[in-house]
């Protein structure tokens, strides 16, 4: 998977959870997922990741967790924009797997 | 795939015991039922569908909640009724026990609501029902991981009550009292008369009263009960 194809997973997964009326620029690498000006709330951004999930392990048949504990105690969170969760689950799925 | 317009159940535990009736009762009812247990059962029923899963097994869970939701579509209803008992002194219990009771317990229990609530929160519509026992308010002797092990069931249902409020997923947990089904059938009957002797009304549970319990929490109408435990028996 590419990290294009990723961003669009993941750009996807956000216009389901993100009223069209509340996205005030193009939504793109840079856009806002978690703090700062991101008009996500916190179930928002869980229905997100569990989607994104899901998207990324049918496409791969694979059982990739991203919310683990490493991702949550990153210093930089990958959860910031769709760029940085792109980025983070391209390392994911290099990683070599159990199995 | 298709969405139903019956509700749809998945229950633990469903080859016999509890978990068998409540397939019955709520099949009755119109809703669409999905079960699991180790091993097949030697009964079908119309409007249910059985899955041969371990719940202790993530890879196994993970693939029969998915196949639920590529089936039906959506899950209303997620009943953890799988669960295995042993009763033992705890200076006397082997730490294998310990493992087995909180592997089918706690970790199956999490399993299915973690999976089952990934699938409720896309329509914003969930009831978790998990099974605790009177062995934890009863402290009862000889029940010791058991009853921690149900504990932690408790303790986990009532945090994740919190966490899945804002996705409308209730979260509850019903204690019943011995029932005659397998779990007790090993437990001496002085035993479980001197439970008897201690609850408010002094007879054995019955499976109706446990699906009774299951019927409150499953109502749309009970949308503001979380999180709580319904002990039978008056406890």
């Amino acid at each position: 998977m590419t990290r294009d194809q990723c961003i669009n997973i993941i750009i996807d997964a956000y216009r389901q959870f993100v009223p069209l009326e509340r996205v005030s620029a193009p939504i793109g690498a840079e856009t806002r997922i978690f703090g700062g000006d991101s008009p996500l709330d916190s179930t928002a951004l869980v229905s997100l990741i569990i989607e994104v999930e899901q998207q990324v392990n049918e496409a791969y048949g694979i059982e990739t967790v991203i919310a683990d504990d490493r991702a949550m105690s990153q210093a930089h969170s990958p959860f910031r924009t769709i760029g940085s969760l792109a980025d983070y689950i391209e390392t994911l799925l290099k990683e070599p797997r159990e199995g | 795939m298709e969405t139903s317009d019956s509700r749809v159940v998945l229950i633990t535990g469903t080859r016999k015991g509890i978990g068998r009736y409540l397939v019955e009762h709520l099949t009755k009812s119109g809703y669409i039922v999905e079960g699991c247990s180790r091993q097949a059962p030697d009964w079908t029923l119309p409007n249910y569908t059985h899955h041969l899963v371990d719940v202790t097994d993530e890879a196994q869970v993970n693939a029969m909640i998915r196949d639920i939701g590529r089936r039906r579509g959506r899950l209303d209803v997620a009943i953890n009724n799988a669960g295995i008992a042993s009763m033992n002194h705890s200076l006397l219990t082997p730490v294998a026990t310990l493992d087995r009771l909180m592997a089918t317990n706690f970790r199956g229990t999490f399993l299915v609501c973690r999976e089952s609530a990934k699938l409720m929160q896309k329509r914003r519509y969930g009831r978790i029902i998990n099974f605790g026992t009177v062995a934890l308010p009863l402290r009862l002797e000889g029940e010791a991981i058991y009853a921690a092990s149900k504990s932690a069931v408790v303790a986990f249902t009532q945090v994740l009550a919190f966490e899945l409020g804002s996705f409308g997923i209730t979260c509850n947990v019903i204690g019943p009292t011995p029932i005659d089904t397998d779990l007790i059938r090993g437990i001496p009957k002085a035993k479980i008369d001197e439970i008897i002797g201690r609850l408010a009304v002094k007879r054995l549970g019955k499976l109706e009263d446990v699906a009774n319990v299951v019927d409150f929490f499953m109502k749309s109408e009970s949308d503001f009960v979380t999180g709580q435990v319904i002990y039978l028996g008056g406890l």
